[in-house]
């Protein structure tokens, strides 16, 4: 596509070729670059607006990098998964664990079995740790569950989210049960998390643009089509929940790192629930669905959540009673789902056509 | 012998509940491929009557449980479901989360997150004897309700014109749309019905629990996919006989397992939807109409 020159252009053919070969290459960055520009103005710009908001910029990330990795399977094989916060949990626990010093262990959880209490890592270590296990338990489940389309896969990964959650609940020895398991050095910034949110997206972007990504997105087109055109959907299927697994694992480990203490309570239903809406309410199949629908959804919450405390609106204080974020929030999804059923991007990604792809889009159009 | 009959009180009971609430997750699935998790809700509000209409005489509560939550079912399928019926299953059971999410927050935001403590019907706490087994009477009357609803439901279904269309629009939507029965008819008609059976549900939770909290629904309709997932939403009567299962499968566990893996007892229920899944990768809930056609 990219190859196509004019037959009048003085430069010579090798130099043609590269240039194209390099405008190819542009037009294919793009996209995760701009995306990455926005996530970091973002997160620079933020507290310059509204004062420190580093919490508020962490949690931004965190919730990004998840839509990410939820967007590298539901996006590109359109089924819906509610169990990818399992993966979240487990990055996170396994994180926790691995870098809660040994001594800490011993006097903090006595009854933790030997060869978990003896075991330490670095905290870098740990992440790359953890995101290896996300990424397995990924593997594990696509090999399991790969085969399951529409609600029974939804009710499939949302049983797979319970299983997690009494798991973690009540395995005391090792996760502290429902009390917060702390001790862990915690020691967020925004940077970190900035980085790890740039890899993410340009991890799902590749995905999305590779074979394997193209083969996911044509079953989610038609399933028995693609089939026949020799996709094993199931073998994509699984790859993409591996990749999935792993981001979501790592955004498990910032959140913790953030928090600094996690029970089972936080990898439930509400953040499923709300990372599910970002990646609808974004546009299910694009990439920048995912970081745009993270973004609208978070500056609801962000505004709704000062309302609540209190806004000084010509001289006098306004204040809505708590709890009035989450009923906006779900009532956004809502009227998200029934108004823009293809998300606020409708599946497109973001970036600039060059002038001989709109030219070519509008004779298209005239041709129709 | 005594611990057995015990046991099977006790799975009956259970079972009943989860029978309750499978249905109304199937009856609404069968008509729009909806799995409704504001279930929950339903179950809720119905619970809450004991707050609302606190003091007024028992059949009042009761009657003002079924109202409201029928009232609330067909509101939520007016506002929020009806625009979303061209949606695909998956999309469907996301806007239910957000129904969910919604109504327990305006409940958390109007009557509070705290637990209430209610007055619950005396007589239902007692317990009488029966073979030298102490079995309450709540048991008992969740049993013979349930039982009696089922028997109603399956008479509607069989015998009238409405019932009828209501199977005729489970087996195929659209078919049944071109030989003139009403959609939004039959679908509001199953939410109603939904109602119902949620209204019941959140009466015997009351009257188990005697506390009301805006997330006491939550558990039970998770247990109650569970059992329309067993069932099969093939068929009504497949999914209540999953509650039963369920419940069965629940009591069983808890005798059987061993203490240090009774806490988790409710992984294993719930492995076990995975397991069904995986031995049917097509899934239980593969209705006729709901497979994908090549043509």
């Amino acid at each position: 596509m990219a190859a196509t020159g004019h037959a009048a252009d003085p430069v010579a053919p090798a130099r043609r070729a590269s240039r194209a070969r390099l405008g190819g290459l542009v037009r294919y960055l793009q996209t995760p670059v701009i995306l990455s520009v926005i996530v970091i103005a973002v997160a620079i710009i933020a507290p310059a607006i509204n004062g420190p908001l580093t919490p508020t910029t962490i949690v931004f990330l965190v919730n990004v990098i998840v839509v990410l990795g939820l967007s590298v399977f539901v996006g590109n094989s359109g089924v819906v998964s509610f169990g990818h916060i399992s993966f979240m949990a487990l990055g996170a626990y396994v994180w926790t664990l691995l870098t809660i010093p040994t001594q800490i262990k011993h006097t903090l959880y006595p009854d933790m079995p030997g060869w978990l209490a003896g075991m330490h890592a670095s905290v870098l270590g740990a992440t790359f740790i953890a995101l290896a296990c996300a990424g397995l338990a990924g593997l594990v489940v696509g090999v399991f569950l790969g085969r399951l389309n529409g609600i029974a896969a939804s009710i499939g990964t949302f049983a797979l989210l319970l299983i997690v959650q009494v798991v973690l609940s009540n395995w005391d020895a090792v996760t502290n049960g429902t009390v917060p398991l702390t001790g862990a050095p915690s020691e967020p910034t925004v940077s970190k998390a900035l980085v790890w949110t740039v890899v993410a997206i340009f991890v799902a972007y590749v995905f999305r643009e590779s074979r394997s990504g193209l083969r996911l997105r044509a079953s989610r087109e038609d399933e028995a089509a693609s089939a026949a055109i020799g996709v094993n959907v199931f073998k994509e299927r699984v790859i993409a929940l591996a990749i999935s697994g792993a981001i979501v694992g790592v955004a498990g480990v910032l959140y913790a790192d953030f928090l600094g203490s996690i029970y089972p309570g936080v990898f439930y239903l509400d953040i499923t629930l709300i990372t599910l809406a970002m990646l609808v309410v974004g546009g299910i199949r694009s990439v920048s669905g995912a970081v745009i629908g993270c973004l609208f959804i978070s500056v609801i919450v962000e505004l709704f959540d000062r309302a609540e405390q209190g806004v000084d609106v010509f001289g006098g204080t306004v204040k809505t009673p708590p709890g009035v974020t989450q009923i906006v929030v779900a009532a956004v999804i809502l009227a998200a789902l029934i108004v823009r059923p293809a998300g606020l991007t409708k599946g497109n990604e973001i970036g600039f056509k060059s002038v001989r792809v709109r030219r070519r889009q509008r004779t298209a159009a005239d041709n129709v | 012998m005594r611990d057995f009959i015990q046991h099977v009180v006790d799975a009956a009971s259970v079972g009943s509940l989860y029978a309750l609430i499978a249905l109304g997750i199937a009856v609404i699935f069968g008509v729009m491929r909806l799995a409704n998790f504001a279930h929950s809700q339903l179950i809720v509000i119905g619970a809450y009557a004991f707050l609302i209409f606190k003091g007024a005489p028992w059949v009042v509560i009761v009657a003002g449980s079924l109202v409201l939550a029928i009232v609330l079912g067909l509101a939520m399928e007016r506002v929020a479901f009806r625009p979303l019926r061209s949606a695909d299953a998956s999309t469907l059971f996301i806007a239910s989360f957000a129904v969910a999410s919604l109504i327990e927050n305006v409940m958390n935001a109007t009557v509070g997150s705290q637990a209430k403590s209610v007055p619950t019907p005396t007589g239902l706490s007692r317990s009488v004897d029966i073979f030298g087994v102490s079995v309450p009477v709540l048991s008992i009357v969740m049993v013979v309700v349930t039982a009696l609803l089922g028997a109603t439901f399956a008479t509607f279904l069989r015998r009238t014109s409405l019932g009828i269309q209501m199977r005729a629009a489970a087996e195929d939507f659209e078919m049944t749309r071109l030989l003139g029965v009403k959609a939004n008819k039959v679908i509001a008609l199953a939410f109603a019905i939904s109602g119902l059976l949620a209204g019941v549900v959140g009466v015997f939770l009351v009257a188990q629990l005697g506390v009301l909290t805006p997330t006491m629904g939550l558990e039970p309709v998770i247990v109650g996919f569970v059992a329309t997932v067993l069932g099969g939403m093939e068929s009504l009567g497949a999914a209540a006989l999953g509650g039963f299962a369920v419940g069965a499968l629940s009591v069983a566990l808890q005798v059987a397992l061993p203490i240090e893996l009774r806490p988790f007892r409710d992984a294993f229920v719930f492995g076990l939807v995975l397991l069904i899944l995986v031995i049917r990768p097509q899934g239980l809930l593969v209705v006729k109409s709901a497979k994908e056609r090549i043509t």
